[in-house]
């Protein structure tokens, strides 16, 4: 898919900003807090309708203004869309298709479809289950509408389960029912959660060697909150009933989705606790690419791929690497970087640059360097 | 804002209902005032005739002027038959499709314990009270499709497990009358789940 059009008013440091994009490579060149991030946080936002950033809307109002537009024109195989947000200081999101408003947002999320890529990143590695979490999550319900409802409504009875734990004298029979919706949600997001593990795994194994010159295997492998054996719900029930009385105590559920983790092994040694700061860098990178065969599975057509100032991230080995494979499946891509240095070694025809120089956007075709 | 102290506090009270906001209070204040006196009496008089008559029907919990309630005392429908609501507008909404002839039991409300709401709080001592005592042949479990509605469901299935009757609960799917294209993703899955050999 392509992204064609961006036009911005009133987000972040943007009071007006119109870009036209290449087909390609898009570079964002400009010093440190330009508003280059802000970019791609707005495309972001077309595609999620939240940011990766920040959870208050309102943060992405310019100043003393009392409404951001994000929009954008996009090409699919399947037609051509605009896409446009209004996003109040106050209030509910108006969000339309081919100016047709959307009252349910979800149909909205999931039209343009994002790999996004910073340094916060090397948390998916580094950091708790939590991120991993949030990684499958999000990417499972940009091409899943049914896995996004699945997560809200489990995440309720989660909270009513948690909230029945805390009782003093708690009603069995009632547990029972909470948990029985407890499996049967929680069953369907781990189902899911194990298909995508095992795509991505196979994806980033093949993507590591390649980024390592055959050197590295890479192996994920989904680590659910109990021993899946054959029957998963089964499973999940007799896990439940084995830590009831722990669960008393504690006056929360122990078992579920929402505990679980995936594992990132490199030849057999968990990259996690072994890995060096190169390797964990590669590993990210693997998965991110893997991630953009993934939803290319799922929705027919790459993703568009946002690279946030990741240069810095990774060695110039993997950065022509990295290159090598936008270039070789056409993925339309924005980067951004603060040093222009970072362009010499990648040839293309069909490279834009953008100049950003506190929140004005200027084209500049070619850049010159030295 | 210099209004007569009488009509901003009839502004102040309207504004307290659901789904009345500040404006729509002001507007429906100004209208009242300008209203002939006989129609603002008898509004009145309506507001406080309901709160003093309305009381819950003692055997299914319906909101009624007489106790019984007309569909309790009614003879003509199916007394072996009990359809479990969550509040009053459910069984109005039963009501409309005229298809179900038998009894209702109000429950007044669904089980969430992250607002305090257990089974005690629920009339469902007096369903099994009903059960016991009568000659019922089926139970319809009626409740929302959503968590806490699902769970007063699957909770009451689980103590109606010992009598000896039958316990279903409506289906949830397609909506009647509408296009395949145009039903959401969520609906449709659930409909997928539930379907049924023809």
């Amino acid at each position: 898919m392509l992204l064609t059009n961006l036009h911005l008013a009133q987000f972040r440091n943007y009071k007006e900003a119109e870009l036209t994009f290449g087909k390609e490579l898009n570079f964002l060149v400009g010093n440190n807090a330009q508003g280059k991030t802000n970019l791609l946080e707005a495309i972001f936002y077309l595609c999620h309708l939240s940011s990766p950033r920040t959870a208050e809307d309102s943060d992405l109002v310019m100043f003393g203004s009392n409404e951001a537009l994000v929009a954008g024109l996009l090409q699919k195989i399947s037609g051509d869309y605009e896409l446009e947000v209004t996003i109040p200081v106050k209030g509910k999101k108006k969000a339309t298709i081919d100016g047709v408003a959307q009252y349910k947002l979800a149909d909205f999320q999931g039209i343009l479809i994002c790999v996004y890529f910073s340094p916060d990143d090397l948390k998916l590695v580094k950091g708790g289950p939590s991120e991993r979490r949030r990684f499958m999550d999000l990417e499972i319900s940009q091409v899943n509408p049914y896995y996004r409802y699945a997560l809200v409504q489990y995440n309720k009875v989660l909270q009513q389960r948690n909230n029945l734990l805390k009782e003093r004298k708690i009603d069995i029979k009632l547990l029972e029912v909470f948990s029985e919706q407890l499996i049967e949600t929680g069953s369907l997001i781990i189902e899911r959660r194990v298909a995508m593990i095992k795509r991505l795994n196979l994806l980033s194994r093949l993507l590591q060697r390649r980024l390592t010159d055959l050197k590295e295997n890479l192996m994920l492998e989904y680590t659910p909150s109990f021993e899946i054996k054959n029957d998963l719900k089964e499973d999940f029930k007799k896990a439940l009933e084995l830590s009831l009385e722990e669960e008393k105590q504690k006056g929360y559920t122990l078992i579920g989705p929402h505990r679980d983790d995936f594992s990132m092994m490199i030849d057999d040694l968990d990259v996690r606790s072994f890995g060096s700061q190169g390797q964990q860098r590669t590993v990210v990178l693997a998965l991110k690419l893997a991630e953009l065969e993934f939803l290319r599975g799922e929705a027919g057509e790459y993703p568009i791929l946002l690279l946030d100032d990741v240069f810095s991230e990774i060695d110039d080995l993997r950065r022509i690497k990295l290159f090598e494979i936008i270039k070789q499946n056409k993925v339309q891509t924005f980067i951004s970087t603060a040093n222009p240095k970072d362009l010499e070694d990648i040839i293309s025809k069909q490279r834009k640059v953008f100049e950003i120089k506190a929140g004005q956007v200027g084209v500049k075709q070619d850049v010159t360097f030295g | 804002m210099h209004l007569p102290k009488s009509l901003a506090q009839l502004i102040k009270e309207l504004s307290k209902l659901p789904t009345i906001g500040p404006k729509t209070a002001q507007r429906l204040a100004f209208y009242i005032v300008k209203s002939p006196k006989d129609k603002v009496q008898s509004l009145a008089d309506a507001l406080l005739e309901v709160k003093e008559k309305i009381r819950y029907c003692s055997i299914c919990g319906n909101l009624t002027d007489d106790d019984p309630c007309t569909i309790c005392s009614d003879e003509r429908r199916d007394r072996s038959v009990i359809c479990v609501v969550h509040g009053p507008q459910d069984v109005l909404a039963m009501e409309r499709t005229r298809e179900f002839k038998g009894l209702y039991h109000v429950l007044n409300g669904a089980i969430s314990p992250m607002d305090g709401i257990g089974p005690e709080q629920l009339r469902i001592k007096e369903l099994l009270a009903r059960i016991n005592e009568n000659k019922i042949r089926e139970v319809i479990l009626a409740t929302d499709p959503n968590v806490e509605g699902e769970a007063t469901a699957m909770y009451v299935a689980r103590l109606l497990k010992s009598f000896d009757i039958c316990v279903t609960k409506i289906a949830s799917g397609m909506p009647f009358g509408g296009d395949l294209e145009y039903v959401d993703e969520v609906t449709l899955s659930k409909a997928l789940e539930g379907r049924r050999e023809l």
